[in-house]
């Protein structure tokens, strides 16, 4: 069938093209979670510090993340820091071209909306976790450093599983969005496949199917894990 | 020769906000002395206690620990830390670590003790608590009365001059309460300086030298067992004791 | 950046009306949308609840774009067949498309919502149900509805201000919403301040439905 000359690998067929797409998707989001999780940290940490500007800054992030519509948060971003760059370029070297590229701005842009969730996250984790055991580390004269990580991150991360999850699917999707500004993920090369095949039909439902399955082995990795982890809680009288 | 207090509180006060939770308390206790504080919820009993090894700030007063006295200072608060050992009412044991692990970890990490080090002491206090032979179990394959047993010999682990017990059997079902509070009775017995929030009238007849009687917030008094227990000099002892007694 | 708003105050209030008009009507046609997904959801068994299940998982598991453009873009590609079924006026309007593929993302969402709320009425209220013999059609009226009522407002309300965003995706598929106004006047203007003037739109939109879903929360939190 045509459809199948389409999706071939080689000169002919897209097949490649959009392997490579896929490829890319997956480096974005996989290189953007680990920095929105600690950003995450971060956030929560200034929502709940003693200083009164950091509390107010932590939560004027998550509220403006949380509002502004994420591609409206990329191309802000994108073309802002390509301004700010590119005027700091110009200053030392007059005439110089500089261009940020996608990746990074998407990267960037995505690392911020999700920390913006993500530090909601972190709050129930923390909360479920118990105040009663950094109390009992304290007491027993452990540094909030030593405490943090020996004592309550082991326990964190078993709660925070569902919340971050969650927020690696929404992560998947959301890299659809930065082949706005012509990121050569998975989205975009349909684009392209689309302007000299006239196939939307196939390619966009093509790499729908494609999400669909990304997102439902996530789904189920997730509670595979989820299940795993619990395995061996179960409650104790308090 | 008289030794210094193990713990002196000199007209501590502390709010939260507004709220005045701890009034004027004057306190001295002397080293190997066993004090139960008693009184209503709310008196502030919990928080008096938590103020020694800075788990609460005060805002005003002196609180003097072992001759170190208290401020914020980061360096005083782990020198005072490393001297007085705490128990809570909910235990707080580290779920995802057995119990000999969770009475090495300070040891290894803070006191920088080799692991074998660590261990053998460890051991010891199991088994001085009689749970030697759970070592490896985790806290949620144990008993409230064992896992509460367990924290105690977490805290001694860093042999510490004073032991602070929070409320450490209001959370446990009859039957495990006389096994923690026999390893408290031992403890005593052996000399060492404790501080007991409770309400176990029976345990603080026996082992306790002395009863504070805390109400709102300020110490209304201090007696010995006895003479709290038979005729206390204040109304609202009197109140507090019947309402308890007449269970 | 004031000016960038004055000089086109008709085109933004133009946008703000759309993104505002399409997020309400999406929200609702996908909540009655949801309804019977929902309920199939949470009480059937078999090829019905696998449907469902097939649905849900679908149009949450792709990128809202992708759908947009799988339905624009990707129904454009029969337009003869369309033609021939009377339904071209539909697909070719960037409008309806959009909003199909609001609905169908919205509804997915909202299904499982639905699903939850009832999901997790405790066992306890259905045991008294049982208990003081309630008949089937008394009970799920007027005790599980206003529970699960109850419990799902919040998250609906949520899902209300997600589609205020996810209207944003409209302007790549040329409808003229806040989005797609801001991104004409940038390309017009090439000043960054327009992307500015739309952020501020979205984030007061955002704000005071916000502030009105906790005002009519509060009003219901107690018979979650």
């Amino acid at each position: 069938m045509d459809h199948f000359r389409l999706l071939s690998f080689g000169d002919h067929g897209w097949g490649d093209e959009l392997l490579i797409g896929l490829g890319v998707t997956l480096a974005l989001a996989i290189c953007t979670l680990p920095f929105a999780i600690i950003l995450s940290f971060l956030v929560h940490w200034a929502k709940v510090s003693r200083y009164r500007m950091l509390r107010s800054f932590g939560m004027l992030y998550t509220t403006v993340f949380k509002s502004l519509p994420e591609i409206l948060t990329l191309l802000i971003l994108y073309y802002q820091a390509q301004a700010i760059i590119g005027w700091l370029i110009q200053s030392v070297i007059p005439g110089a071209h500089f261009s940020i590229s996608p990746f990074v701005a998407g990267m960037i842009s995505l690392s911020l909306v999700i920390s913006a969730y993500g530090s909601e996250v972190v709050r129930a984790a923390l909360g479920a976790v118990g105040n009663g055991q950094f109390e009992a580390a304290q007491s027993l004269g452990l540094s909030p450093r030593i405490a943090f990580i020996k004592v309550i991150l082991p326990q964190l991360w078993r709660h925070a599983l569902p919340g971050f999850g969650n927020l690696w699917i929404i992560l998947l999707k959301d890299t659809s969005l930065v082949s706005v500004i012509a990121l050569s993920e998975l989205t975009h090369v349909a684009g392209l496949a689309i302007t000299t095949t006239r196939q939307p039909f196939v390619f966009y439902g093509l790499i729908a199917v494609i999400y669909v399955l990304l997102v439902t082995l996530s789904a189920t990795a997730q509670k595979r894990l989820e299940r795993r982890v619990n395995l061996g809680f179960t409650r104790t009288e308090t | 020769m008289v030794s210094p207090p193990a713990i002196s509180f000199e007209k501590l006060n502390k709010y939260y906000g507004k709220f005045h939770v701890l009034k004027d308390i004057d306190l001295e206790v002397a080293k190997g002395e066993r004090i139960v504080v008693c009184g209503p919820s709310g008196s502030g009993k919990s928080t008096l206690i938590r103020c020694i090894n800075r788990l609460e700030t005060h805002q005003s007063g002196r609180l003097i620990v072992d001759q170190c006295e208290m401020n914020n200072t980061p360096s005083t608060v782990r020198r005072i830390r490393d001297r007085v050992g705490m128990c809570f009412q909910h235990f707080n044991l580290y779920p995802h670590l057995t119990a000999l692990e969770n009475c090495t970890l300070s040891l290894i990490y803070t006191r920088k003790m080799p692991p074998k080090e660590a261990k053998q002491r460890a051991m010891e206090y199991l088994a001085r608590v009689r749970m030697d032979g759970f070592a490896q179990k985790y806290p949620s394959q144990l008993s409230g009365g064992q896992q509460q047993r367990v924290a105690i010999a977490r805290s001694l682990c860093i042999q510490p001059e004073v032991m602070l017990f929070d409320e450490p059997t209001s959370a446990l079902d009859p039957e495990s309460i006389s096994e923690v509070l026999d390893v408290m009775a031992d403890l005593a017995i052996g000399g060492m300086t404790m501080i007991c929030v409770t309400h176990e009238m029976g345990f603080a007849r026996k082992v306790a030298d002395r009863v504070v009687f805390m109400d709102a917030g300020e110490i209304v008094e201090i007696a010995d067992p006895e003479t709290f227990f038979t005729s206390p000099s204040h109304e609202r002892s009197a109140r507090f004791l019947q309402q308890i007694i007449n269970h | 950046m004031f000016d960038l708003y004055l000089d086109y105050i008709d085109r933004w209030s133009h946008g703000l009306w759309l993104t505002a008009s399409m997020s309400t009507l999406s929200v609702l046609i996908g909540f009655l949308v949801a309804l019977p997904i929902g309920f199939v959801r949470s009480r059937a068994k078999g090829p019905l609840a696998w449907l469902a299940i097939a649905y849900v998982n679908l149009f949450r598991g792709m990128p809202l774009l992708v759908l947009m453009f799988l339905v624009y873009y990707g129904f454009g590609q029969f337009n003869s067949e369309l033609r021939a079924m009377g339904l071209w006026w539909f697909f070719r309007d960037a409008y309806f498309c959009g909003m199909l593929a609001l609905v169908l993302n919205t509804s997915a969402y909202q299904a499982e919502i639905i699903r939850g709320s009832l999901d997790t009425i405790s066992t306890s209220v259905i045991e008294t149900n049982a208990a003081l013999n309630l008949t089937r059609w008394t009970a799920f009226r007027r005790v599980l509805l206003p529970i699960a009522f109850a419990k799902a407002l919040p998250p609906l309300g949520n899902e209300y201000i997600l589609m205020v965003k996810a209207t944003s995706l409209l302007a790549i598929i040329t409808v003229f919403d806040l989005m797609g106004e801001a991104r004409t006047i940038f390309s017009e203007t090439l000043d960054l301040g327009v992307y500015y003037v739309a952020a501020i739109h979205y984030l007061v939109l955002v704000l005071a439905i916000e502030w009105t879903l906790r005002r009519v929360e509060a009003r219901f939190k107690w018979m979650a």
